[in-house]
């Protein structure tokens, strides 16, 4: 694993994170890609690809690849938009033309899907090469682990806990000593059945539309959702969608009842692995935890209010990571650092 | 004129009046395409092209200049109808020629943010033709076109109401805009309705040049609507501003 740099990539539903071994997290953009719809050339990848989710006339194609989570995915347009950021990245350094890859993936990912995310990376960084012809060095981490090593639960002896809000999936981990112990996942393919900041979006919008008929595009729905906030005490400046009648307060209150229903499952999944870990770990376990608070980590974690109504729900001091969406990124950089790279097993590819 | 240089024209024949643009001149002719019909003894829209070349003051002869020519076409015409554009403008002397959707063509004119990604809605409005269009990254997503309804007995009612012979009702304008949104709707392009809705629809086309109706069909379909700063000539002034891309154009 020591022949030239490695890069460090933490691909999630809605943003990528990519950093540099020795230089730090270099790249911060949303996870979407754009494509000519007949030729499946790439026009853009990152902001300008995100800004034309759900905006694209025929001859254009624009698409979150993860969205439906690694095994929903067209694998030839995840490659494409890999291969793009990676080029992005690579593009930093002269010297750094083939480097290895670190994945960070969700805990609840297959097998199966393990190894479609590595072959999707087995391809050249510079665009001209095809698929296969290059043979990089791929590892997977989990994804929770990373992050609690980017939020230094690593180094910590005795029990930890971390939850991570993002996109589409929501993990939650307890950590003995560093070493993951059990975690908890929640995730679906429709995004109103998830948890995470999808679901929120998909929630808020159907929410003005059983109520007012009125649609609601996903960027407005985002910008509502941060607006509103998950507890009542946060409520500042309320954002309502353009063509809503609705007053600021009935906004507000509409769309965090409707968000509960998210909510509720990701509170139901962390109450499931507390029990867990009281049944396998004790409830020494479960005390200690809740002595030295859990960390919150994900883009999803910095949803206002969110830290207030988990802590109210479980008793329980949440703390927020301190750069929530490069915690991952951070923490598996920390790992090529260290020299420990606690790879999950993949199947060697066909590639 | 310069004899030997090359001009640029876009050219801009409508049901009702017919504009010519000059690029580094502007616009050098408007006037009723009944007039255009009645000089050249044409009856169809592609046959007028070379008597809107003459009006502008750009005759065929010895020392013509290069001529490139772009035209103005309704959206979703097809591909023979576009074939007699381009072969009207090329035995009037063009030497290239490029045709523009009506509602792209009046969106840059407009002024509209098109090659954004940001869903602009359009409303061109003359000579008793409709079209409502949503255009975003360059390309247009939805498109209502409202030609041959006058010839139904029900806009004829609804003719009478307005009491002007020959302009599309304007319920049944509210009614395409509305059925845009639901269809861009229906296509899971979300994001195109709210950008509608937050930055409403612009009309142009010399019907359209009616603050009152503007206001009526804000209320009736409930998001801004605005009447261009130059409703009759924005579609050839659209086309003008595409002159300026010509050289990038003629390389694709």
């Amino acid at each position: 694993m020591r022949f030239g740099k490695m890069v460090v990539m933490d691909v999630g539903a809605a943003n990528t994170v990519a950093g540099i071994a020795g230089r730090g997290v270099v790249l911060r953009e949303p996870a979407a890609i754009m494509l000519q719809a007949q030729t499946k050339r790439i026009l853009a990848t990152g902001n300008d690809a995100w800004n034309a989710l759900e905006r694209t006339p025929e001859n254009i194609v624009a698409l979150r690849p993860l969205s439906r989570g690694i095994g929903g995915c067209d694998p030839d347009v995840l490659a494409g938009m890999l291969r793009y950021q990676l080029t992005n990245v690579c593009r930093q350094n002269f010297f750094l033309c083939q480097p290895g890859v670190l994945f960070a993936v969700p805990s609840c990912t297959t097998a199966y899907e393990r190894q479609m995310l590595a072959d999707a990376s087995y391809i050249g960084s510079l665009p001209g090469l095809k698929a296969g012809c290059v043979k990089r060095r791929v590892a997977l981490v989990d994804e929770t682990l990373a992050h609690a090593v980017g939020m230094g639960l690593w180094r910590r002896k005795g029990y930890s806990a971390a939850l991570v809000v993002g996109a589409r999936c929501c993990q939650a981990a307890i950590f003995a000593d560093g070493e993951l112990a059990l975690s908890r996942c929640v995730h679906s393919r429709t995004p109103i059945l998830g948890a995470g900041g999808d679901a929120l979006d998909a929630a808020v919008a159907e929410f003005f539309a059983r109520e007012c008929g009125l649609i609601v595009g996903t960027e407005y729905a985002e910008r509502i959702k941060r607006s509103v906030g998950a507890s009542a005490a946060t409520a500042v400046d309320v954002v309502s969608p353009p063509g809503c009648k609705l007053s600021a307060a009935q906004v507000a209150e509409g769309t965090r009842a409707a968000m509960s229903a998210p909510l509720a499952r990701l509170v139901a999944m962390f109450g499931e692995l507390l029990e867990d870990a009281a049944r396998e770990l004790g409830d020494a376990a479960v005390s200690e935890i809740a002595s030295c608070g859990v960390m919150l980590s994900g883009g999803g974690a910095q949803l206002k209010g969110l830290r207030a109504m988990l802590g109210d729900k479980f008793k329980m001091e949440f703390a927020l990571a301190e750069r929530p969406l490069d915690s991952a990124a951070e923490g598996m950089l920390e790992m090529v650092a260290s020299g420990r790279i606690p790879a999950l097993p993949v199947k060697e590819g066909a590639k | 004129m310069n004899l030997f240089g090359k001009t640029d024209v876009a050219i801009d024949i409508g049901p009702e009046t017919s504009h010519v643009f000059i690029r580094g001149r502007g616009v050098v002719f408007s006037g009723r395409t009944e007039e255009l019909r009645a000089a050249s003894g044409a009856k169809e829209l592609p046959a007028l092209v070379p008597e809107c070349l003459a009006r502008a003051g750009i005759r065929r002869g010895m020392f013509r200049p290069a001529i490139r020519a772009v035209l103005t076409v309704n959206h979703g015409i097809g591909e023979a109808e576009k074939r007699e554009f381009e072969d009207a403008a090329t035995q009037a002397g063009a030497k290239a020629v490029f045709l523009i959707e009506l509602p792209m063509a009046c969106a840059i004119g407009a002024c509209m943010p098109i090659s954004e990604a940001r869903g602009s809605m359009i409303v061109e409005m003359r000579g008793g033709e409709c079209q409502v269009a949503v255009i975003s990254l360059a390309g247009i997503v939805v498109a209502r076109d409202m030609c041959e309804c006058i010839a139904t007995s029900a806009a004829k009612d609804a003719e009478s109401k307005v009491g002007r012979v020959g302009r599309v009702p304007r319920e049944m304008i509210a009614g395409a805009m509305k059925d845009a949104l639901a269809e861009c709707a229906a296509k899971g392009l979300k994001n195109l309705v709210s950008d509608v809705l937050d930055r409403g629809a612009v009309i142009t086309g010399g019907d359209g040049a009616d603050d009152d109706l503007a206001k009526w069909l804000a209320e009736k379909v409930g998001f801004p609507v605005r009447v261009a700063s130059n409703p009759a000539t924005a579609a050839v002034e659209g086309a003008g501003v595409v002159l300026n891309e010509l050289d990038f154009l003629s390389r694709a």
